[in-house]
């Protein structure tokens, strides 16, 4: 019972005034992910993205080429052809990377395989020591050796420079790789000094708003529960907890859910043979007393709808195409949730802008005093990448796992200017013929990435110019919900990102993590 | 502390019917603050510690938890900045403030408390019961709060303590199909009134004459009223008055059909307007019509009403028209119409008369379309009652089904007067002859099959059966001949060739064809003729058989009639 005497009475009626965001209209510069009727034809080859790509990101490289080994004993000349590089003599070349990987799923091994035998599984891992990386561009294709190689980590699509020889077999010996780097951010820094505050100091300022993710909720997966979404909607909601809690559920500005809405439809045990077998729509459902997932998630969002914007993803579990863009969920779908303008189905790789601390807005007359706008009153514009993750799951096929993260990956893509450069090769895509919109023109001020297996964040940095440090880009893995109960919080000024994490202990939830665990062994002994 | 509405509230829902309350739901039900519905919650608890069966709570604990989740993201990170050259050194530990929000059961909530660095809050989530099993059993209070929410609209948001954002906005297209989608529900309603209401009037008859005036008087006036009443009674009355509408039909039909008679009879006078009267102008008309009726609404059949006299017009107006220029206009017409039906008819006129009882308007419309419907039928009985019904019942399916199977055979009456018209052409009035030639017959028979079969039948019939029975007796050749219904045609020749050996054979047949042809008043003594043919060779039992035999190769001679007609 001393522990029921911890809890304490509230305060009744603690008044709370959301914060607002807006959300700006895009620029002409950020790619749409839209495919409209003109362009849903897919009669076109994929070597069209290759060539934009090429196209697009040839001269960055260039540029930065040029300028890191301008100064390079030996002069190091440029070759604009990979094809036309001369033996035995220093020089750099551009071109698109393509990893030669004996385990990469293969079309022409699908077709010749005995159809009498099930399919392998997909293997974890394309990585193996026979991988072989290959450098092309328009002429042709070489093969790239070298020391320098190893330690890097390379995926198909990446446009690089290599600077190096040819040996006597004809391969390039690589002695330095140059990426593209950061492309130049999307929103201009409206203050610098601000920008530098900006900085992770712990104690973030009262009022900042903050911007909600949150992944995975598989709803409809028997093993995920839905108390934790049920709680998750409550914070938001800020009804929650206490006044720290409240407090910090009003300064929620706007909640994205980035894919995996839904449970995958098919099992996953194989070994009934009927892995392929779409289950039962609702079947899912059966254990709880819903018995139409969708039914069940329309209910919460349309209350969380009716508190904060929300955007809404698909992702690569859902009930949408798999190719790469995908476009956004049907808003009737949601039941009453879409009556929300606020509510909004997105695309799966999307630009937000987000613009939070303006003073007048349409909106404002609800009565919300805008406290924040008043207390700080720099409007802050933030453009937000999010994706589902499909991106970074393919590339991490690529790549050994003890030094590659999920997280180094998705830097990792910023650096290379693109999102997706496994696009056309295994990860599914439209075939995009006079642009290739995952190339990263701009870098957001947050990069948003979806349904990872565990929460990591980083900030990612530019290389100043004049050596100060510049702008970064925070980078942040959001979790499945439905495995960790995670809700991540970034705050849109400083950029620091907070985690709530949402958990059952004491009893039996879908959705168990090790601290449930733990507690009810606890309980238990 | 616990406030007498929320331990009540509580009590009940707690103890009584053993549900999960959580402080959402407590705070919903009494429009107070989710923290002071938490409090109550809390205070209620406590209450109910000492007494017998307490209250088990669950409680919600947030709080921050030493930043242990920080690890995995910065040791990768080291990892990669070791690996990659190209990785800027710069990023610090990049702190991350890891709350964590659990819903705790009871027993365990100390060592839960202890995962924390420092606690936001405790509060008790909910109270139940027992022990909470499954977490999920917190979300199956979720829908009321969700009707609550939707119901109170964002203005209640504020009070509960959910804090909507200013910058939420409904969808406006949205609001529009909302709004949009209670009207069409209204408009529904109201033809459901309506046709809830039609029966309720009826209702309360008491005596069997009331039924037929207000049957018309309700139909027409329904309308018109309904539209200034659905105004007037749209709440409450609906189901009552359905209930009572529908038992007191059910009472009504026993009662018309016990009454039958004399006062059925005059319920029948304004049934059968709709359907007979068309019946006597124009038989393709029929079929649709007969459909019509069974639909029993009273629409359709005023229109036919109409159509008669007057085009088309809208519901209210024909009201008015009707009871104006309907015994002006269209009685005439219909008598007129009426009177070449009158001769066949004519048994029926006794309960024509019945039905004048009625008002001076219907009554001349229900009486000439009455005789007609009386006249062709007794058995039409039935069928008059259901469109009766089916004028104070629209929308009443079981009228709707009754009325379809015992319609059938009117459209078979119909038919055979179709066929009886044209079968007129051919040969006069070859139905008579059949009753008369069978006497055996009843006259239900020619009602239900026999008529459309006995035209066609009973003539072949009758020379079939005399010629097979010469041929029998006479001679053996034309046996195998008989017996080949294709050879049937020159097998007749034969016969007639046999007239020659047998008069009495050939003496029927040229006489009953040639008094076709010639003569259609010979009817009767060509009959009788026959009668008294058939009567002498297979006596009053074999009649039957002919019959039987002579189904499956009448139909041929039939069809053969007119050659030999002309021959």
């Amino acid at each position: 019972m001393s522990s029921t005497s911890a809890v304490a009475a509230l305060p009744s009626h603690l008044q709370l005034t959301r914060c607002t965001s807006s959300l700006l209209p895009q620029t002409l510069t950020s790619p749409s992910f839209i495919i409209d009727t003109k362009n849903k034809s897919y009669r076109h080859q994929y070597s069209n993205m290759y060539f934009t790509r090429l196209a697009m990101l040839k001269q960055p490289v260039m540029d930065r080429a040029s300028a890191k080994w301008k100064d390079l004993p030996g002069k190091p000349v440029f070759v604009r052809r990979v094809l036309d590089v001369v033996k035995s003599q220093l020089c750099w070349i551009i071109g698109t990377v393509y990893m030669d990987m004996p385990l990469k799923p293969n079309v022409l091994e699908d077709l010749g395989r005995d159809y009498s035998i099930p399919p392998p599984p997909p293997r974890e891992k394309f990585h193996s020591e026979d991988d072989a990386v290959m450098l092309e561009d328009e002429s042709g294709r070489v093969k790239l050796v070298g020391e320098r190689l190893h330690s890097t980590r390379l995926v198909t699509g990446v446009i690089i420079a290599a600077l190096g020889m040819e040996t006597a077999s004809g391969d390039f010996e690589v002695a330095d790789i140059c990426y593209p780097e950061l492309a130049p951010f999307k929103e201009a820094s409206l203050f610098g000094d601000d920008v530098d505050i900006m900085d992770v100091d712990g104690s973030s300022s009262a009022k900042d708003e903050y911007l909600a993710i949150v992944s995975g909720l598989s709803m409809g997966d028997p093993s995920s529960g839905e108390a934790q979404v049920q709680m998750l909607v409550e914070y938001l909601a800020g009804e929650t907890g206490g006044p720290d809690d409240q407090k910090l559920a009003s300064q929620v500005t706007r909640l994205i859910i980035a894919g995996n809405l839904f449970s995958r439809v098919w099992t996953d045990n194989g070994d009934e043979g009927d892995e392929n077998r779409p289950r039962k729509y609702g079947s899912a459902a059966q254990a709880k007393f819903s018995t139409h997932p969708n039914v069940t998630l329309s209910v919460h969002l349309e209350d969380l709808a009716s508190v904060l914007p929300v955007h809404v993803l698909p992702g690569g579990d859902d009930p949408a195409g798999v190719i790469l863009p995908q476009q956004p969920f049907p808003l009737a779908m949601f039941g009453k949730a879409a009556e929300f303008e606020t509510f909004r189905c997105e695309t799966n790789p999307v630009w937000l802008r987000v613009e939070c601390g303006r003073k007048s807005k349409s909106a404002m007359p609800m009565g919300t005093k805008s406290s924040t706008s008043s207390s700080r009153s720099v409007p802050l514009i933030r453009s937000v990448l999010v994706t589902s993750g499909q991106p970074v799951l393919d590339m991490y096929q690529y790549l050994p796992s003890p030094p590659s993260t999920h997280l180094s990956i998705a830097c990792s893509s910023l650096k290379w200017r693109h999102l997706a450069p496994t696009a056309p090769d295994t990860l599914w895509c439209h075939p995009f013929r006079e642009r290739d919109p995952f190339v990263l023109g701009e870098t957001p001020d947050l990069y948003i990435v979806g349904c990872m297996p565990e929460f990591s964040t980083q900030l990612v940095g530019g290389e100043s110019k004049d050596g100060k440090m510049s702008r970064k880009c925070r980078v942040v893995l959001v979790p499945n919900f439905s495995e960790t109960g995670c809700l991540v919080l970034v705050n849109l000024r400083t950029l620091a990102v907070r985690c709530v994490n949402f958990a059952v202990a004491g009893m039996v939830a879908g959705g168990t993590n090790s601290s449930e665990e733990q507690a009810s062994d606890m309980q238990e002994g | 502390m616990t406030t007498q509405a929320a331990q009540d509230y509580l009590t009940k829902e707690v103890f009584i019917r053993r549900s999960v309350v959580t402080f959402r739901s407590l705070s919903r039900e009494l429009g107070i603050h989710v923290n002071d519905a938490k409090n109550e919650l809390k205070a209620f608890h406590e209450a109910s510690i000492y007494t017998n069966t307490p209250a088990i709570p669950t409680y919600l604990v947030s709080g921050e938890v030493a930043s242990k989740n920080g690890g995995p993201s910065n040791t990768p990170d080291d990892y990669d900045v070791d690996m990659d050259m190209d990785l800027d050194d710069e990023d610090g530990p990049d702190v991350v403030h890891i709350s964590k929000v659990v819903l705790v059961d009871a027993d365990v909530l100390d060592e839960t408390m202890a995962q924390f660095s420092r606690v936001f809050s405790i509060h008790v989530y909910s109270l139940s019961p027992s022990k909470l099993k499954d977490a999920d059993l917190i979300c199956a209070s979720n829908v009321n709060v969700q009707k609550v929410d939707a119901s109170r609209g964002p203005e209640f948001f504020s009070i509960v303590g959910k804090i909507r954002g200013g910058h939420v906005e409904t969808r406006a297209s949205a609001r529009k199909t909302s709004a949009l989608a209670p009207a069409a529900a209204s408009s529904s309603k109201v033809t459901l009134e309506e046709t809830k209401k039609q029966p309720s009037k009826p209702a309360p008859q008491t005596k069997p004459e009331q039924p037929t005036l207000k049957g018309k008087s309700s139909t027409l006036d329904s309308k018109e009223l309904t539209s200034t009443k659905e105004l007037m009674q749209k709440t409450d009355i609906k189901e009552k008055p359905k209930a009572s509408g529908r038992l007191d039909w059910s009472k009504a039909k026993s009662k018309e059909k016990e009454k039958a008679g004399d006062k059925g009879s005059g319920e029948d006078d304004q049934k059968p307007k709709p359907s007979k009267p068309p019946s006597a102008n124009e038989t393709s008309f029929l079929p649709s019509k007969s459909s019509i009726s069974n639909q029993s609404s009273s629409k359709p059949e005023a229109n036919r009403a109409k159509t008669d006299s007057t085009g088309p017009s809208h519901v209210p107006q024909r009201g008015v028209k009707r009871k104006t220029h309907i015994p002006s206009d269209s009685e005439k017409e219909e008598d007129q119409v009426l009177e070449p039906n009158k001769p066949i008819v004519s048994s029926s006129s006794a309960k024509v008369k019945n039905g004048v009882v009625l008002t001076d308007d219907d009554e001349q419309d229900v009486r000439a379309f009455g005789r007609r419907r009386a006249g062709v039928k007794s058995g039409e009985m039935s069928d008059t009652e259901m469109s009766l019904k089916a004028m104070m019942d629209i929308d009443d399916d079981q009228v709707v089904r009754v009325s379809r199977t015992k319609k059938v055979p009117p459209k078979v009456d119909i038919e055979e007067d179709t066929d009886a018209d044209i079968e007129e052409a051919r040969e006069a009035t070859v139905p008579p002859v059949s009753s008369d030639a069978d006497d055996m017959d009843t006259d239900d028979e020619p009602i239900v099959k026999p008529k459309k079969r006995a035209p066609k039948r009973v003539v072949p019939v009758g020379r079939n059966g005399l010629k097979k029975k010469r041929v029998i007796k006479s001679r053996t050749t034309t046996d195998a001949k008989g017996y080949m219904q294709t050879e049937d045609y020159s097998s007749y020749e034969s016969v007639e060739e046999g007239d020659v050996q047998t008069e009495p054979t050939t003496k029927p047949k040229g006489k009953g064809k040639k008094g076709n042809n010639e003569q259609a008043k010979t009817e009767e003594p060509s009959a009788e003729k026959q009668t008294a043919k058939s009567k002498p060779k297979v006596a009053s039992k074999a009649a039957p058989k002919p019959k039987g035999s002579a189904l499956k190769r009448g139909s041929l001679l039939n069809f053969f009639g007119p050659d030999k007609e002309k021959k």
